[in-house]
């Protein structure tokens, strides 16, 4: 691995553990609820379009077949959570350590490098999504949304998707100086949210918007669970993964050198 | 009182110049949010229902959604300048500590405060009723006009509500959980997206007692089925029974904190 | 003679046009208690933070425990205990979580981190406050927790920047006795300040930096002798009439300072500078006699008072 990332032993001192023990026992200590808290909104979302807009909408077509309303924007929901979790984590709490708390500066006066760091808190981040996601994919069972047995690969594919996130964005967040700035995350992820084939197909665009939403990560992930929870899963949906497996050591690679540049030079 | 008085406008001052720096990315955020929204339920979700044959009331998916669109900007923008910013003015940064050395009133404070928040939320309310004429969601100017009106009082009652709590309140976990089991649900369940009747009898009270839901209803009331619009009165009521209340409260809570 | 723990030669830092570290060079003995004095924007933080191996060099050498800083960062860190100029507390966690936390980054046994941490709290006098968030804890209680936290991993170099700045009087006391402790242990302290009174009080030899660079290197005693007079009489006219009193006082004592709000006048004996001031007519507003400190040993090599 030296080989990828010049000066490993600087960076990685093999602890992400103690990083991740912090979090829990931070999570443990004062934001016990508000983690709770997090898994109700994607619910409310769903209860609100599935229930309210399905019924205006009917049936939706998905990879050939023909789906309820609910069970077609369910795993969008369930991707974007996947997305929201770890964007959040890797944003608005990174930036909070970064700037305020100083939590990642105190780490770093110790043998701790910023690999541990980075790998450490996306950890939780991952821990936190997958926790959503099992959550979630249980009201969606109790809604008869899951469609296929292969919907329970869906808690591993969030995991996935938010990986890639929280590695990239904890790197973005890292040249954020004022709280304003973030805002800035959120506008690329509002459309993203909005038109990557969230709410209805793609197919509604034009050929030439299709293939920009086909570049963003989003779309990815939301294809990846929907072919999972509708059981129209083959192998023509894992570049999905390939996507957010490249995604995942990009990310990896410059979020750890802008650590050790923040904090180390 | 002089509702617009020295020390009221010293705050919105205050309040506009330190919002000065990032204006780049409130005016982007004004204008982009409404163009994504629209474009992605109006054209994108409204091709759906309207190719299911479905109208609500006799009214396009775009004419239903677009004043509530509008009203709820108002809503979550004044939140968001409301909570946070407020426990933080307490807490971390002490701005209003600092403010009441100087000669102005705890009252002058909180109509300052909410009615910098106000503007903002009405100046987010104007472009995005902008961009809706663009889309073509208005059926005539008055309608626009009443989407606006009632905007601000959705902006000025729910702003109040907003300042209230997190005047309130030490933690800001709190507002977390409100943002997240208060504002959420109500963007969400006030017949915003779709007909409050659309929803089980037992989820429509949330409706009723939301201002959103009031403020949007209204408009419709107003611009498309004229034999409801007995609901306007009720709604303009309701909205500044609960600005009095909760304004009154405001201004106890911030001179008790304060001079505590 | 033992090998010196920090060894630093032209050592410099460049931020992009800005150098802020010009070519110093020092050494610090194993369990001697090393001071930086100097203003703020003197370089003493950055020179902290490149000892403590998280900020490299631009140029010169630096060795730490016998190690170079840019190669063997963790494992000099390892060894390092760190206070930071503004407490960085875990606000998330409890008190005594802050230590536990802590010492786990160092991979250190739980087992042992728990058994240190009790003695830390002994130490910070923090015992009663275990359980409390950091937001409840008074200024000095963060400090103290901060360094009972830099010791969790008994380093055998103590990095202090800043420890007693905004602390009041009694909290200060407070925190130098658990240093001073600290310095009859054997630990190696090195600590930078702006207070002569703390360099005084916690340093064994100091360096005396100003714009990057040393100005003067010694004892406090041996600084003083060498830079300033035994006393120095301090005298006030009025912020309009001390210029031209000083003009009547010249010849009167070793050396005189004006500045802005009073006259300094350097001697072997003060009182004598008093009766001599009033014996030329002059009748100043308040006047005092004291010993010379360090704030004269930097305003006589750099023109300036210390603290502006």
């Amino acid at each position: 691995m030296s080989a990828i990332i010049p000066g490993l032993s600087s960076m990685y001192a093999g602890n992400a553990g103690s990083v991740i023990s912090r979090g829990v026992r931070a999570t443990k200590s004062t934001n016990f609820w508000i983690v709770i808290s997090g898994f109700f909104e994607p619910v409310f979302y769903l209860l609100s379009m599935g229930i309210g807009l399905g019924a205006l909408v009917g049936e939706v077509e998905s990879s050939g077949k023909l789906v309820p309303y609910a069970a077609f924007i369910a795993p969008a929901l369930l991707a974007v959570s996947g997305m929201n979790g770890a964007i959040y984590d890797s944003t608005m709490n990174v930036f909070f350590k970064l700037n305020y708390g100083k939590i990642y500066q105190t780490m770093l006066t110790t043998p701790l490098g910023p690999l541990d760091v980075a790998l450490g808190e996306i950890f939780l981040a991952l821990l936190r999504g997958g926790l959503y996601a099992t959550g979630f994919l249980g009201v969606m069972q109790l809604f008869g949304l899951n469609l296929s047995w292969t919907a329970i690969l869906a808690i591993p594919a969030v995991i996935i998707i938010a990986f890639g996130f929280a590695s990239i964005g904890m790197g973005i967040t890292s040249y954020m100086t004022r709280f304003q700035q973030l805002d800035l995350i959120q506008f690329f992820l509002l459309p993203m949210f909005l038109f990557s084939a969230t709410f209805y197909p793609l197919s509604v665009y034009p050929e030439g918007v299709q293939v920009f939403i086909q570049a963003l990560p989003l779309w990815h992930g939301v294809e990846l669970i929907r072919a999972l929870t509708l059981g129209t899963f083959s192998a023509g949906h894992l570049w999905h993964l390939l996507y957010f497996v490249v995604m995942i050591v990009v990310g990896l690679i410059f979020t750890s050198r802008r650590l050790k540049k923040l904090f180390q030079d | 009182m002089n509702i617009l008085s020295f020390g009221t406008r010293a705050v919105i001052a205050h309040k506009l110049r330190a919002s000065k720096d990032y204006l780049g990315t409130v005016f982007a955020e004004t204008f982009l949010s409404p163009v994504a929204y629209l474009f992605a339920l109006g054209v994108g979700l409204g091709s759906l229902i309207d190719a299911n044959g479905q109208t609500i009331n006799g009214i396009g998916y775009l004419q239903f959604v677009a004043p509530a669109l509008v009203c709820s900007t108002a809503m979550l923008t004044v939140a968001g300048e409301l909570m946070w910013p407020i426990l933080g003015g307490f807490r971390w940064n002490k701005i209003f500590e600092a403010m009441f050395a100087t000669p102005i009133s705890p009252a002058e404070i909180v109509r300052g405060t909410l009615f910098f928040a106000s503007i903002r939320g009405m100046a987010a309310t104007v472009v995005y009723t902008v961009v809706v004429w663009a889309f073509g969601g208005w059926v005539s100017f008055e309608s626009a006009l009443w989407c606006i009106f009632f905007s601000l009082l959705l902006a000025l009652s729910f702003g109040i509500c907003c300042l209230c709590l997190s005047a309130k309140v030490e933690q800001d976990s709190i507002l977390t959980l409100f943002y997240r089991f208060i504002v959420m649900p109500l963007f969400l369940f006030s017949g915003t997206f779709f007909s409050l009747d659309t929803l089980p009898i037992y989820l429509q009270p949330i409706g009723w007692l939301s201002p959103l839901w009031h403020a949007t209803q209204s408009t419709r009331a107003l611009s498309y089925w004229p034999e409801q619009a007995w609901l306007a009165p009720i709604s303009i009521i309701y909205l500044l029974l609960i600005f009095t209340v909760f304004y009154l409260a405001s201004v106890r809570i911030f001179t008790r904190r304060l001079t505590k | 003679m033992p090998n010196p723990v920090i060894s630093a030669k032209s050592l410099v830092k460049k931020f992009k046009d800005f150098e802020a570290v010009k070519g110093i060079d020092f050494e610090v003995e194993p369990g001697e208690s090393f001071g930086l004095l100097g203003p703020n924007g003197a370089g003493k933080s950055t020179t902290m933070r490149m000892i403590g191996a998280v900020s490299n060099r631009t140029s010169g050498d630096l060795e730490i425990l016998g190690m170079d800083p840019s190669v063997d960062g963790p494992k000099i860190r390892a060894q390092l205990g760190v206070v930071p100029q503004a407490d960085n507390l875990d606000q998330e966690l409890k008190v005594w979580e802050n230590l536990y936390v802590y010492g786990r980054y160092f991979g250190i046994d739980k087992k042992i981190v728990k058994d240190r941490l009790e003695g830390l709290l002994d130490f910070a006098q923090l015992k009663d406050k275990r359980n409390e968030k950091i937001d409840d804890l008074s200024g000095g209680m963060k400090r103290r927790l901060t360094i009972a936290r830099g010791l969790m991993n008994e380093p055998k170099i103590f990095l202090l920047d800043e420890p007693t700045t905004g602390l009041d009087p009694q909290a200060r006391h407070i925190l130098w006795d658990r240093l001073f402790r600290l310095r009859e242990q054997g630990t190696t302290l090195v600590l930078t300040t702006h207070y002569m009174d703390e360099a005084e009080q916690l340093a064994d030899r100091l360096i005396v930096v100003d714009k990057g660079q040393i100005m003067a290197e010694g004892s406090p005693a041996a600084l003083i002798r060498q830079y300033s007079s035994r006393e120095v009489a301090e005298v006030r006219f009025g912020s309009d009439s001390n210029r031209s009193a000083a003009d009547a006082l010249s010849g009167v004592g070793d050396r005189i300072e004006v500045l802005p709000d009073r006259i300094l006048i350097y001697a072997n004996n003060g009182e004598e500078i008093l009766s001599e001031v009033h014996r030329r007519g002059l009748v100043p507003i308040t006047s005092l006699v004291r010993r010379s400190s360090l704030e004269d040993v930097f305003l006589k090599l750099t023109g300036r008072s210390l603290i502006d």
